[in-house]
């Protein structure tokens, strides 16, 4: 049996129906990201799942028990918040055992689980102190000690990394992970960022609108879109797409060239979109050239932004570093090339 | 009901009671009051408004009025007398912290405190005729005749209230940025200059909420002071609506009439704090 | 420059602040005799005399513990109940929320003044004449809604999370109040306190109402001043006793109120 499932569950806000019938299974153990674009109700869905909101229909089932109505506290569940939320008025230590301590749990035994949670956190310096006092990473780590220390079945992260600076998400990022592998917990993890998503990540659920758009591992959802939508969300630089004509069954015509693809099921007429990720423009195809008009050196790669056929296209070079206004030639890879449809969807 | 609602109205539920009971209620019932002709306990009948018409009639009612009336002609004094004074300490007088701490003092006596205390200023055999009788000038009545009486009141409750009306000004200005006065000072502004052109437009309003909020004081907290500067007198000259309702009410022989008075405060009342309401409403965010 | 100028009229009008208690308390150090003679002047050989016989007998030892008991009383009851309904209204998501809060502002409207007969026959319906709880509920009934609206506007400025976080660590709503809003609510439960007890503590119109056999210190002293106008020493001396608490707490409590009154008007 799955730990947590989402059976066609909606949300309306007054008359705005944000969250649109998502149904979802996590399995013990799993770590599932949520993303998608601002407001594309991914933290709304946690907040239902986590009883902060009410689900308008459909039901959620928390190992086995059917929780749509029930209370936060009745849940089995912990959230690490955007902001921390640690009560300003409690130290380290109360903040972390402030679940317990309503429970009804001795202070004695308290103390004890406080600890270890810290421990596995190396907070333990801190526990005396009050949140005022405490770094960014430092209230980061204590919220999330908040939510080891009660044992719960799932763990809610509602974009917990954000009010960092770049480098401590990197080595929080990290730290998350390994706290996964540690506690082997149920883990739900909402962020806008993708590139969060794809190292967290088990499966992704990729969110646009209140719905869900696909939902697979990080690698699954890089390769193997379902949709323009995902292809362009998933992805850093964002994959290049270029309008393109059929010009065949299974053949497309793009700036002077023909691709031939391996299809199961022919092409439609009519305008399709073909996607082709800016590190996927080499090996084996017809050649196109592109006029760097930008350029951007990372040092080991460049990005060259240029335009084929009139359409922005960024593609990945390595090997050697090009100059604005140099002609980069580019391979168009069948084998990596995806088509989508005039409504969006993959055509395989 | 969800534990939120349940929640939400048990802890309302000792608010709600105690303001209906002292205030809700009792204001529908002088309502209704207002329209009897009830003498001592016994309740009167319905004479609809007859205590209004009355009223219109009544020499102390409408002194209470005009006296009222002239205590708000005054309004543009104790707006701008502790708008002044803020600016100033603001702009960096030295000593402003205990200007401001002075300044409020006389605002946290009670006004038996003051009342009494002035009275033995003011009397005829007070000390600030003592005073002026050693400088050759000629005793004057303050509070027993009906040419001063009004002003003296009018002097003492400013001078006790003003520094209220200075903080909520002080509070006000510390949220103007200060980046903007800057600007200003960089563009060549004067200080007259910053006060016309930046201050009292970003003021404007906290001007308003210190004008509406002391005519609600004009209207509703000169009880005290009045109770044992003047009593009223001498005649009406400073007898205001509320005390007018103490006055009635101490005969204790028309309720109904006494209601009446009330409810005319209650209608002045009624605008005024409305526009306060309004005011507090877009401060608290709710 | 011209600031050192304003200062003199400034330290004037400070002077004019500071000089009536004063005053007050110069005059009760005099004997009555000293005072007939010399309206302003220092008193030449301070007495406590004076301060002793206001103190017993002129009952203002009785005056005082009443406006004691019901001070106390009535601004306990303020910050509790104020700390509960500004949580309800600033936290708690429910119908009528936003009318309620309309409501209580709206009943600002009402002063004691407007309800003068009818909160009377209200106390006597009560059998709360006379009685210290009858003064205590009526301060409590007359200051709440400002109250109310002091706290509503200090929690919904507080972030949402720290209920929310509160409710998935397991607490229940009363809860959520108890041991976090509470705790939190601190600083504007301790201004409210204060300026609910000056309110109180000078209130005369409610006392003279509810309480009128037993007389608050206010009380006392409008009628001392009836009774003993010929004698201003004595009279100041009870002005002197009745102002010094109050007195007593500006000096200690001096910062707090002034910051409590501005953002009690203008927030933020």
């Amino acid at each position: 049996m799955s730990e947590l499932s989402l059976t066609g569950v909606t949300k309306a806000f007054g008359g705005v129906q944000v969250i649109q019938g998502v149904d979802l299974s996590i399995e013990k153990g799993e770590f599932v990201v949520f993303v998608g674009p601002s407001g594309c109700g991914k933290s709304t869905l946690l907040r239902m799942i986590a009883g902060l909101e009410t689900t308008s229909s459909g039901t959620i089932h928390i190992a086995g028990e059917d929780v749509t109505k029930a209370e936060p506290y009745d849940r089995h569940i912990a959230m690490v918040f955007q902001s921390y939320a640690l009560y300003p008025h409690m130290t380290v230590a109360e903040n972390m055992g402030f679940a317990l301590r309503l429970q009804g749990v001795a202070a004695p035994e308290r103390r004890a689980l406080v600890t270890e949670a810290a421990r596995i956190l190396q907070i333990e310096p801190l526990l005396d102190r009050k949140p005022a006092h405490l770094s960014g990473g430092q209230r980061q780590r204590v919220a999330i000690g908040r939510a080891i220390t009660r044992h719960p079945k799932v763990f809610l992260f509602d974009e917990p990394l954000s009010n960092l600076d770049a480098e401590l998400r990197v080595q929080t990022r990290l730290e998350i992970a390994r706290l996964h592998q540690a506690l082997g917990a149920t883990m739900i993890y909402v962020t806008h960022d993708q590139t969060e998503a794809m190292t967290l990540a088990h499966r992704i659920v990729v969110l646009r609108a209140g719905r869900i758009e696909q939902v697979g591992r990080p690698t699954d959802l890089y390769d193997d879109p379902d949709n323009l939508f995902v292809a362009g969300f998933i992805g850093s630089p964002k994959m290049n797409f270029l309008p393109v004509q059929a010009s065949g069954p299974r053949e497309i015509t793009v700036a002077g060239q023909t691709l031939t693809l391996a299809l199961s099921v022919p092409l439609p007429t009519g305008p399709l979109t073909l996607g082709l990720r800016p590190e996927h423009l080499s090996g084996e195809g017809p050649q196109v050239t592109l006029v760097a008009e930008v350029v951007e050196q990372l040092g080991q790669t460049s990005y060259a932004h240029g335009k084929i056929d009139g359409t922005p296209v960024i593609a990945e070079v390595r090997g050697h570093r090009p100059q604005v206004g140099e002609a980069i030639p580019l391979t168009l890879n069948p084998s990596r090339a995806l088509v989508f449809g005039a409504d969006g969807q993959r055509l395989r | 009901m969800s534990p939120e609602r349940r929640t939400a109205w048990a802890f309302l539920a000792p608010s709600l009671v105690l303001i209906a009971i002292f205030r809700i209620a009792p204001l529908i019932w002088g309502a209704q009051l207002s329209l009897t002709d009830a003498r001592g306990i016994t309740p009167g009948a319905f004479i609809g408004l007859e205590n209004y018409r009355e009223l219109a009639f009544d020499p102390a009612f409408r002194d209470s009025i005009s006296n009222t009336i002239l205590l708000i002609a005054t309004l543009p004094v104790w707006v701008c007398f502790p708008l002044l004074l803020a600016i100033l300490i603001h702009q960096g007088v030295p000593g402003g912290r205990f200007y401001r701490a002075t300044y409020f003092f006389p605002a946290i006596l009670s006004s038996v405190i003051v009342g009494s205390i002035f009275n033995t200023l003011l009397r005829r055999d007070g000390a600030v005729n003592a005073a002026l009788k050693l400088v050759g000038i000629a005793p004057t009545d303050w509070l027993g005749s009906s040419h001063t009486a009004l002003l003296s009141l009018i002097a003492v409750q400013l001078w006790a209230t003003f520094g209220m009306s200075l903080l909520i000004f002080l509070a006000g200005l510390s949220t103007v940025p200060q980046d903007m006065i800057e600007a200003a000072r960089l563009d060549g502004a004067r200080l007259r200059h910053l006060v016309w052109f930046i201050i009292i437009p970003a003021l404007r309003p906290i001007i308003e909420f210190v004008a509406v909020v002391t005519t609600i004081g004009i209207l509703t907290s000169m009880f005290g002071l009045i109770y044992v500067l003047t009593a009223g007198g001498p005649g009406t000259s400073t007898t205001l609506p509320e005390f007018l309702i103490w006055l009635e009410l101490g005969k204790l022989n028309r309720p109904g009439y006494a209601a009446a008075i009330s409810m005319v405060l209650f209608a002045l009342m009624a605008g005024l704090a409305w526009a306060q309401i309004r005011i507090m409403q877009r401060n608290a965010d709710v | 420059m011209s600031k050192r100028l304003l200062s003199i009229p400034m330290a004037l009008i400070a002077l004019s602040c500071l000089y009536p208690l004063f005053f007050a308390l110069n005059n009760a150090l005099k004997t009555n005799k000293e005072d007939i003679l010399n309206r302003f002047g220092l008193a030449t050989s301070p007495t406590f005399e004076n301060f002793t016989q206001a103190w017993t007998r002129s009952h203002l030892s009785d005056y005082f513990l009443n406006s004691v008991t019901a001070t106390v009383g009535a601004v306990l009851l303020l910050m509790l109940l104020a700390s509960m309904a500004g949580f309800a209204l600033a936290i708690l998501r429910f119908p009528l929320r936003h009318l309620v809060f309309i409501a209580i502002l709206a009943s600002l409207m009402i002063p004691v003044q407007v309800v003068l007969v009818p909160f009377y026959k209200t106390v006597i319906a009560f059998g709360l004449l006379n009685t210290r709880i009858g003064l205590i509920l009526s301060y409590t009934a007359f200051f709440l809604p400002f109250s109310i609206y002091l706290m509503t506007s200090f929690y919904a400025g507080l972030p949402r999370e720290l209920t929310e976080a509160a409710r998935i660590d397991g607490a229940r709503f009363w809860q959520v109040w108890w041991f976090v809003m509470l705790p939190l609510g601190k600083p504007a439960l301790i201004t409210l306190g204060i300026l609910n007890a000056l309110y109180c503590w000078n209130d005369v119109l409610i006392s003279l109402l509810v309480l009128q056999d037993k007389r608050t210190l206010m009380v006392g002293i409008a009628a001392l001043r009836g009774e003993y106008t010929t004698n201003i020493p004595l009279l100041s001396a009870g002005i002197v006793l009745a102002a010094l608490p109050i007195v007593a707490i500006y000096l200690i409590f001096q910062r707090q109120i002034v910051n409590g009154i501005a953002t009690g008007a203008v927030k933020g």
